[in-house]
């Protein structure tokens, strides 16, 4: 029987920051964080602001050495520039080289990955079409407008048909018909058989297209499993759950779910 | 009004106040000065004496085609020279040690001591400070290091002038000259050497030109006249020469006669007189010539040789400038 | 070797974009040519102050290109958050700093081979001639010392938090090397004890931009260039620093932290 190796995997990932409020001088960003995300699935990355979703996300793609533990990308140790070649990011701000027009930033980050000449072209094609930036292709970056922008970082994203596409807040920022593109292209790349890892603060979101989740709270990892158990583990939506989880449960809403159970 | 309108309006008056106070004093401080400096020459300010002073050596160094000693050769030099001991007085204007080339070195007209190579081809005397055509770098030394040595590569090590470089190659320090001559009107070298070097390049019309423009700034120097005189002696207009080299003589005397013998400018004398005698020579009047002569005698160190050059005169033979 | 390329290739394209180099080229070309038309004595063959002043001028903007272009890099990378994306690719840190480097390299070579040429026309104008080897030498010299101060400047930019800093302490070494570097020697030999030795030893650690500084006299007195042995050396040594500088720039970059 085949043991299906996970795509991403960390290993008691551990990260410290030097930080003068802190005591002792050191911040612990992770602590002895196991995550493990499989082929083929949309994973949630979930935690209230300074929980360690982008310090791990930072850890994963190399911005930041880890203090103690591994993190691996199909395998590779993520210190190794190669752990990036069939991975494809989009951060949550997105900038890019103002100066370039949407074909010439696919262009470049398709020469990084040493996609053939041919292939570069159709890639080049596909995904502008894709992310609906074909009419402006040959405009600089610095003319198009907040969503323009957003749907190039997607394209770059995607340039290099990548098997993981690791996404910081996606759809922050957009407005609906941008946020539900993004639920398509996400649920295309799904059913494509890629992996998707994001964080998003949007619970109504993932919980419509995430498989499995983990839920991070000041370092630490608090629950990981699929989006249904969890749902009826709690017996409540997925923002509930949330708040239960990370400790945070206003009393009212408490004493509304008890008598709503009675 | 408002508080800040108000400040600003008597700040203004009180400027300008201080201006129409001010200026009649400074103009009245100020010793006589060349007019029309130039855009250059008021933006500079006073500092275009010093900017005038740099691109006068600027000239020295073309001159040499950039074989010239840096503010640190010149401290290391100064001090072997003060250890081997000055040689005279008068070498103290050795160009390889000190800036600009002047054009009058108070020479002792028997020895040969090192002049400025600005005088030209016919009046230079080689020194013993001065090797010229040899390849031994006079103030580089031997090199101190590797680095050194592989540096010397990269800028100019052979002592040469421009004038072994072709016929026109010296007016490449005109432009030198020339602004250094707009900076500071009052530089009389700038005026001196430049026609020199004007008149070497065979165009005399713009060395006249240049010298009675220095003339205009400065009035009262016997070494613009003495040039402009040389000037018309080469072009054999020898009535002008003449007149304008008793102007020389005569403004040398208004401004040497009341100093100390021992520091009187006798080297420029000899040689306006040396030309009046050429001048009288050249236009026959023999007896003018050795009254001339006779002066120089009492001025020059050896006055044996003069009498010598006097008796010539009187037996006719025609006069050569020295 | 792909990936510096591409990398090099988008530092080009910025620097066609944003036109600073055109900014340079024509003011050094307005002060030449205002230059030129200055009558000296009715002679409009004199050559030599107009070159002197054009070479300084090309050595004055082609340091000011060096120093903010690559000053401007890092930085703005990570001020703009282009790099996020960027590392996030399969980029090592070394191949974003090389890809820099010959970037910014390339970017002077182009600008310094417009200013030479612009100089050449000018002279040739003048002088009725033109020695385009000696013109070639004193170019490619200049271009190796420009290798050593954008290496200067990409250290500085892993140094230095500002490209403002950076680009003034780079200015200000790179100004006195070429002023200075020559003679510490002699000065260094004219202090005593201690102060003596650091500055000689200064002296023997400082890249010697001077050599292709002073290369401008043999253009202006029409003296022969340095031989190609001379040439050779004095490339090797350019070369040798810029990689020293880079390896520094990228043992200080590998492990900096860069948060989103």
């Amino acid at each position: 029987m085949n043991i299906v190796q996970p795509i991403l995997k960390t290993e008691n990932l551990r990260v410290e920051f030097r930080s003068k409020d802190a005591p002792g001088g050191v911040k612990v960003a992770l602590q002895g964080l196991n995550l493990a995300v499989f082929p083929g699935e949309v994973f949630g990355f979930l935690g209230p602001n300074g929980a360690g979703k982008t310090t791990t996300m930072n850890v994963l793609l190399g911005f930041v050495n880890a203090t103690g533990g591994d993190a691996f990308l199909f395998g590779e140790n993520v210190r190794d520039p190669i752990a990036r070649q069939r991975i494809g990011y989009l951060p949550e701000l997105t900038y890019y080289y103002k100066f370039l027009t949407a074909e010439e930033l696919l262009r470049f980050y398709a020469r990084i990955f040493n996609i053939p000449k041919a292939e570069r072209e159709k890639r080049i094609d596909a995904v502008l079409k894709l992310v609906e930036l074909d009419h402006a292709r040959k405009r600089q970056i610095k003319t198009y407008s907040k969503g323009m922008q957003q749907r190039a970082g997607l394209a770059q994203a995607l340039i290099n048909n990548p098997d993981l596409l690791i996404l910081d807040e996606p759809t922050s920022g957009l407005d609906p018909i941008g946020r539900m593109k993004v639920r398509e292209i996400i649920q295309r790349l799904k059913n494509e058989g890629k992996t998707v890892f994001f964080s998003s603060h949007e619970l109504g979101e993932v919980e419509t297209i995430c498989d499995r989740v983990a839920i991070l709270h000041q370092g630490e990892l608090k629950r990981e499993g699929r989006v249904a158990d969890i749902v009826r583990e709690y017996n409540c939506d997925l923002e509930q759950a949330f708040l239960r989880i990370i400790g945070f449960m206003p009393q009212a809403a408490d004493s509304a779910l008890v008598s709503k159970a009675a | 009004m408002s508080a800040p309108i108000l400040s600003f309006v008597l700040l203004a008056v009180s400027c300008f106040s201080l201006a129409t106070w001010v200026g009649p004093r400074f103009e009245a401080s100020q010793s006589r000065r060349g007019v029309g400096h130039g855009a250059l020459g008021n933006m500079l300010g006073d500092s275009r004496k010093l900017f005038a002073d740099h691109f006068f050596t600027r000239s020295d160094v073309y001159f040499h085609s950039g074989y010239y000693p840096s503010m640190f050769d010149k401290v290391k030099l100064k001090e072997n020279h003060l250890a081997a001991g000055a040689k005279t007085a008068k070498c103290e204007h050795d160009h390889a040690h000190e800036g600009p080339c002047e054009h009058d070195h108070g020479h002792q007209e028997t020895k040969p001591e090192p002049k400025t190579e600005k005088h030209g081809e016919a009046e230079h005397v080689h020194g013993e400070h001065c090797n010229h055509g040899e390849e031994e770098t006079d103030f580089l030394g031997k090199p101190k290091d590797y680095f050194d040595g592989f540096s010397r590569n990269f800028f100019v090590t052979k002592h040469t002038h421009l004038t072994e470089k072709g016929t026109n190659a010296a007016r490449e320090i005109l432009p030198w000259i020339k602004l250094a001559a707009q900076l500071d009107p009052r530089k009389v070298e700038s005026y001196t050497v430049g026609a020199f070097w004007l008149r070497d390049l065979k165009r005399d019309a713009e060395a006249e030109q240049f010298l009675r423009e220095g003339l205009r700034h400065n009035p009262e120097s016997h070494e613009i006249l003495l040039e402009l005189g040389r000037g018309y002696v080469a072009r054999h207009d020898y009535e002008r020469a003449r007149n304008v080299l008793e102007m020389a003589f005569r403004r040398w005397r208004e401004q040497e006669n009341s100093k100390p013998v021992e520091e009187q400018n006798r080297f420029a004398a000899g040689q306006i007189l040396n030309n009046l005698v050429l001048v009288e020579d050249r236009l026959g009047h023999r007896d003018q010539a050795v009254s001339w002569l006779g002066i120089v005698r009492k001025i020059s160190p050896h006055p044996e040789e003069i009498d010598k050059r006097i008796a010539e005169v009187r037996a006719g033979q025609p006069f050569e400038a020295q | 070797m792909n990936t510096i390329h591409a990398i090099a290739i988008v530092v080009l394209k910025e620097m066609i974009r944003r036109k600073d180099f055109y900014v340079l080229f024509i003011l050094t070309a307005l002060i030449t040519l205002l230059m030129g038309s200055i009558n000296i004595f009715n002679d409009a063959s004199i050559a030599g102050y107009l070159k002197e002043l054009a070479l300084l001028l090309v050595w004055i903007s082609s340091l000011v290109m060096a120093i903010t272009t690559t000053a401007r890099q890092l930085h703005a990378e990570k001020e703009l958050r282009t790099i996020f994306p960027l590392l996030a690719k399969p980029v090592s840190r070394a191949q974003l700093l090389l890809g820099k480097f010959a970037g910014c390299w390339i970017a002077c070579g182009l600008s310094l081979f417009v200013f030479y040429l612009f100089l050449g026309i000018v002279a040739a104008s003048r002088e009725q001639s033109l020695d385009v080897g000696a013109y070639t030498v004193a170019f490619l010299l200049h271009w190796g010392a420009l290798a050593v101060v954008v290496a200067m400047a990409l250290l500085g930019s892993v140094v230095f938090a500002a490209p403002s800093s950076n680009g003034t302490i780079c200015f200000i070494v790179a100004v006195g090397i070429l002023v200075l570097a020559r003679h510490l020697n002699t000065v260094a030999l004219q202090m005593d004890g201690v102060m003596g030795k650091i500055t000689y030893a200064i002296y023997y650690l400082l890249p010697r931009l001077d050599w292709a500084f002073s290369v401008r006299q043999f253009l202006i007195f029409h003296d022969p260039m340095p031989g190609f042995a001379v040439w050779a050396q004095a490339m090797l040594f350019y070369g040798s620093y810029s990689a020293l500088l880079i390896l520094a720039a990228w043992l200080l970059f590998r492990r900096r932290a860069l948060t989103t």
